[in-house]
């Protein structure tokens, strides 16, 4: 517990650090990146 | 105080107390009773058996917000054993006894006896008789006995008592002054009755009539003594102190038996021929068999010292017990002048501190509660006594069985013991010890076995890790909370770009580069791209680039519709009509798009919308912090529920039984 407490403590703050800047700076990942759209066409049991 | 001569060696005789009628001459143990300014003489005091109680003549306590002096003490006899009552002068005429039994201090006052009280009419009716006067003798023990039935209520001041123990009690010997006139072998009925938490009663029945008495159990610590005597072998030397020590030998083999807590023990074992012994009898009467060792070693030897929780104890017993299970465990009797009695249990390497309890403890939906904290019931047993060695401070005997239940609330077990034959339930406490802390206690040399498999009250080791988590993970998940609400607030999610667009399935279809139009800002941001399209089961796509003017640099991204509806069972519809996707991290600067659409081959033509908005709130970024925030603490909570299944899977009354049955059924 004395060691583990503080290394999820500082994983904390760099979750949060990381977060703010993505927020910020507008990272993140999104299924449209960088490839084109696939029709699916209507479910399998209205087809 | 008052002095007077001792009419058979002339030795000052002191009354401290006004309340006190009866005394012994510390002298020549004359014992002398007094009536107004004169002192008569009863016969010769017998000679008090040697004892470790830290007590003596002069003692002064505090009880109740009140001080008391012990002036003089009796020892009791009846046939399970003794007990000792110290007479307690409180001041201003009123007195009390302080009795020393099973390591507590029962503390008790006269009260006047109720008319109506069980066995007083009779007595009464009995003493207006031919016969007379108030000796009423052995027909007063036979008028107690055939009132006080086990178990039964008794109202006394208002309060309901329940008759707990009956005996006949006997003068052993007395010393210093006394509120009767305790000569040896003066007999007595004693009738112990309970009442709610640690109020008790007792009750007198003897030849001057029936006297009651109503008190607390208390503890040592609880009565604030001062001007103790020294205790041989605890705070002086065992042979400074003349005739305390109670080395003896066996009356059967002849071997030395050593009474390791004289005066508190009841009985004792010889260690070379297993007997049981009187150890309340000077000459050690043999009164059962301990039973033989089994392949079961003594973790903890007989006489080791060690200090527990500040107080020191020395270990004076030990006791081998099973359930009709054929489990078995060992049970080490710790015993402190001071602090009285503990238990040692051990079972497959696991230890428990365990200490009696005064009182039952509170109940709430069926649980008991101790220490503010609920306990629940995790076993319920037969339990049969298989072999006892040294001391122990009732009548112990190979075989005793009893009855047990244990509630849990780790590291905390409570258990519960009822006997057959006797209406008294005992309540014990115990506490998880880790077994280096016994053995750093007592120094033992030898290593102790390894605990094995989670124990009823051992502490989830897992809960103790994660315990900083039930906290910390709330805090953090808010605190991601707050810099999502920060951050978030800061993204305007404006319009930067909207236009419309027209798809003909005859014509090229070229790729179409729309108006430019800028991202304001001064850091890169998120930004969406929308598209709307009036498909009609079909779907409808744009493959985009995203080409920033200055820089030539270009983003492709693609982004698509498609809507379907009908009827079968009746009607239904699925997909949408409009659509989205992020560009992550755009510069500020001038773009324009480069828009290649495509659509079912059905679709000749149609009309479609493209929107951009910038600062656009990326929530995909909260819920990835939080599942990261969540793993750890996660992984901790399985491994916690994990143990407790385990723990639980020895019990009858598991928690988790009935979701262990909902899941097999899921299962199947």
């Amino acid at each position: 517990m004395k060691i583990r407490t503080p290394i999820y403590l500082v994983f904390v703050v760099l979750v949060c650090i990381v977060q703010a800047m993505a927020n910020r700076n507008g990272w993140g990942m999104y299924p449209g990146m960088g490839g084109g759209f696939r029709p699916s066409g209507p479910a399998t049991r209205h087809k | 105080m008052r002095n007077y001569d001792c009419p058979q060696c002339g030795a000052a005789v002191p009354f401290r107390s006004s309340v006190t009628v009866f005394a012994t001459c510390g002298f020549c143990r004359s014992m002398v009773v007094r009536r107004d300014a004169e002192v008569s003489l009863m016969g010769t005091q017998a000679v008090l058996p040697p004892d470790l109680s830290p007590l003596t003549i002069g003692t002064r306590g505090t009880w109740g917000g009140r001080d008391f002096t012990l002036v003089g003490r009796v020892r009791l006899t009846y046939d399970e054993g003794a007990w000792t009552e110290w007479c307690a002068d409180f001041g201003n005429g009123q007195w009390g006894w302080v009795a020393e039994a099973q390591g507590l201090y029962y503390v008790s006052l006269e009260i006047a006896v109720p008319a109506d009280f069980p066995g007083v009419q009779e007595l009464a009716a009995m003493a207006d008789g031919p016969a007379g006067g108030l000796r009423l003798g052995e027909p007063a023990l036979v008028v107690g006995r055939a009132q006080m039935e086990l178990e039964r209520r008794v109202g006394i001041g208002g309060v309901t008592y329940v008759v707990s123990d009956v005996k006949q009690a006997t003068v052993q010997a007395a010393e210093g002054e006394l509120t009767f006139a305790a000569v040896p072998g003066r007999a007595g009925l004693s009738v112990d009755l309970r009442g709610e938490g640690d109020a008790f009663a007792s009750a007198e029945y003897a030849s001057d009539g029936v006297r009651l008495f109503t008190g607390r159990i208390a503890r040592y610590e609880d009565l604030r003594f001062t001007e103790l005597r020294p205790v041989p072998g605890w705070t002086v030397e065992a042979e400074t102190v003349k005739g305390q020590t109670a080395a003896t030998v066996c009356p059967r083999c002849g071997a030395p038996v050593e009474v390791r807590a004289a005066g508190f023990s009841l009985t004792a074992t010889c260690g070379n021929c297993s007997g049981v012994l009187d150890a309340t009898d000077p000459g050690l009467k043999l009164i059962g068999e301990a039973g033989r060792a089994q392949s079961e070693e003594q973790l903890v030897p007989l006489g080791a010292r060690g200090e527990i929780g500040g107080t020191t104890y020395e270990c004076i017993g030990m006791m081998r017990r099973r359930d009709q299970y054929d489990e078995s465990w060992s049970e080490y009797l710790l015993f402190s002048p001071f602090a009285g009695y503990r238990w040692l249990v051990t079972y497959s390497g696991h230890w428990s501190l365990v200490e009696m309890l005064a009182s039952a403890p509170k109940e709430n939906a069926g649980q008991p509660i101790w220490r503010g904290q609920a306990h629940r019931l995790f076993a319920r047993a037969k339990t049969e006594v298989t072999y006892v060695l040294g001391e122990f401070y009732w009548r112990v005997r190979q075989g005793e069985v009893s009855f047990a239940s244990d509630f849990i609330a780790p590291p905390w077990v409570l258990s519960e013991e009822s006997y057959p034959g006797l209406s008294e339930t005992t309540w014990s406490a115990g506490e998880y010890l880790p077994s280096s802390a016994v053995a750093a206690a007592f120094r033992l040399t030898q290593p102790l076995p390894e605990p094995s498999g989670p124990y009823l009250n051992e502490p989830n080791p897992h809960r103790e890790k994660g315990r900083t988590l039930r906290w910390l993970f709330p805090v953090a998940a808010l605190l991601v909370l707050l810099i999502q609400a920060l951050t978030a607030s800061n993204s305007g999610g404006r319009n930067v770009f909207e236009s419309s667009f027209v798809y003909r399935a005859a014509e090229t279809n070229a790729p179409v580069a729309t108006q430019e139009f800028r991202i304001e800002g001064t850091r890169p941001q998120a930004i969406e791209i929308g598209l709307s399209a009036p498909v009609d089961n079909a779907w409808f796509a744009v493959d985009i680039d995203l080409v920033e003017v200055a820089t030539k640099k270009v983003r492709e991204v693609g982004v698509g519709v498609e809507f379907y509806s009908g009827f079968d069972d009746g009607p239904w519809s699925e997909g949408s009509t409009t659509g989205s996707t992020v560009v992550p991290s755009v510069a500020p600067g001038t773009y324009y798009l480069v828009v290649q659409a495509a659509t079912d081959p059905a679709v000749t033509e149609m009309g479609y919308e493209l929107r951009v908005k910038r600062g656009v709130t990326l929530w995909a970024n909260l819920w990835i912090t939080l599942t990261a925030l969540a793993v750890y603490p996660v992984f901790r909570w399985i491994r916690e529920h994990t143990f407790e299944r385990r723990r639980w899977s020895q019990s009858d009354y598991s928690p988790h039984a009935v979701s262990d049955s909902g899941d097999d059924d899921d299962d199947a």
